[in-house]
């Protein structure tokens, strides 16, 4: 080994000796001195202090580690492992919770669109339906009106005198019980003093009263008819609202499950996608 | 789990405490097992474990509070610290020369030629995991090696 390369090692030692040098330069040092044949005494005495360290350094692997030390590892690593996985999950349910928001608002949304951009049919329907009624209240009024009240009093008109006067009263009579009442039990009673009152008169008042029984029974006849059509048209109309509601209940219960398969559809596409 | 010894025993001789050396080994794992994809790719595992290692240590010592836990480290042992380099003694004869020569150093120049020689720490490693200044390190090493050098010549 020549001058240079002695001055050379020197030169690091003393570096090494002054604190200085990384691992590596002295990883480096050491082996540069094992390297170099016929080293002087003094740089062997260094030599050996360094194999000395550096073995020392290498011998730390056998010192003794606790008992439970690799099992407190596993232990730790299994922890972190359920950990990152409660985190995934937990990532995906909040992700998959938000596109459900999200949806459950979209379909809100359009819902309300859809309603106000095309009014229900049962709503038609049912405005439909009060319009008839006012048609059917209308034609009672008309049935009533029509009773044959003036055709029984017009007809009184050829009475005797003495009936003559009170035949106005018995009609106006009738005609307001009947028009006061739409019950059958107050209408048997009408008819019941009317008869009372006709039994009570002469012969021609009892046979004008028999043709005024008859005029009356017909206008009854009348007014049955035309409050049972009435009745039916009710009906009829409550049975069409009725039905134009339940269509529309149906139609929005179609419209809901549409959402919620495109909802579903919404979420698988998403859980694809991720 | 080939590193774990090594990464112990390095702990140890940094934290001076089995308990706290173990924690930190766990630790270690821990993050390393985070890591995993991108271990694969290093060529010096065990460099790289022994760095990380040393990078929690230093965070422990900076934790606690650093002059009192090096003070107490130094002046008032626990019953662990008695065997951190005994144990090593026992282990091996080089280590148990080297562990005669530095029980002959002042505390201060023993704790840093420690962490250099046998922990394999730096000299900016060792002023973080001290808390000690850099310039201060260097000193303490001057020192201590040259009293190494005295006294590995007398034997």
């Amino acid at each position: 080994m020549n001058e240079r390369n002695i001055h050379n090692l020197r030169q690091h030692l003393a570096e090494w000796y002054d604190g200085g040098m990384t691992q590596e330069e002295q990883s480096q040092l050491l082996a540069d001195l094992r390297a170099a044949d016929n080293l002087p005494d003094d740089l062997q005495v260094d030599m050996r202090l360094l194999e000395s360290l550096a073995e020392a350094a290498d011998a730390i692997n056998e010192i003794d580690i606790p008992d439970d030390l690799e099992s407190r590892i596993s232990d730790a690593i299994a922890d972190a492992a359920h950990r990152e996985r409660n985190a995934v999950a937990a990532r995906w349910k909040k992700a998959i919770s938000s596109v459900a928001c999200v949806a459950a608002v979209a379909c809100v949304i359009a819902l309300i669109c859809i309603v106000s951009l095309n009014p229900t049919e049962g709503l038609d329907i049912k405005s439909d339906g009060l319009a008839k009624n006012g048609d059917t209240i209308e034609s009672i009024q008309t049935a009533v009106q029509q009773l044959p009240m003036q055709e029984a009093i017009a007809k009184f008109g050829n009475e005797t005198a003495t009936e003559r006067d009170n035949k106005p009263t018995y009609a106006s009579t009738t005609a307001a019980n009947i028009s006061r009442s739409a019950s059958s039990k107050r209408h048997k009673a009408a008819k019941a003093t009317l008869a009372k009152t006709a039994a009570e008169g002469n012969i021609e008042a009892e046979a004008m009263s028999d043709e005024q029984m008859r005029i009356f029974a017909s206008g009854m006849q009348n007014f049955r008819q035309g409050m049972k059509t009435a009745t039916n048209e009710c009906a009829d109309n409550f049975a069409h609202s009725r039905s134009g509601a339940v269509s529309a209940v149906r139609s929005s219960n179609a419209d809901m499950q549409r959402v919620r398969t495109n909802m579903f559809n919404t979420n698988d596409d998403y859980i694809i996608a991720l | 789990m080939k590193h774990h010894r090594k990464m112990y025993a390095v702990a140890l001789v940094i934290v001076c405490n089995e308990e706290t050396a173990t924690d930190i080994v766990q630790d270690a794992y821990v993050r390393l097992w985070k890591n995993r994809t991108s271990i694969a790719t290093i060529d010096n595992t065990e460099a790289y474990c022994i760095t990380v290692v040393k990078r929690l240590c230093i965070d422990n010592l900076r934790r606690r509070n650093r002059e009192t836990a090096f003070e107490d480290c130094l002046s008032m042992p626990e019953p662990h610290d008695e065997g951190r380099l005994a144990r090593s003694i026992e282990a091996s004869d080089s280590l148990e020369y080297v562990g005669s020569l530095l029980s002959n150093l002042p505390e201060r120049q023993r704790r840093v030629v420690e962490l250099s020689a046998i922990a394999g720490m730096d000299n900016d490693e060792i002023a973080s995991a001290t808390g000690y200044g850099e310039a201060n390190v260097r000193t303490l090493l001057c020192r201590g090696r040259k009293r190494l050098r005295e006294l590995f010549g007398k034997e």
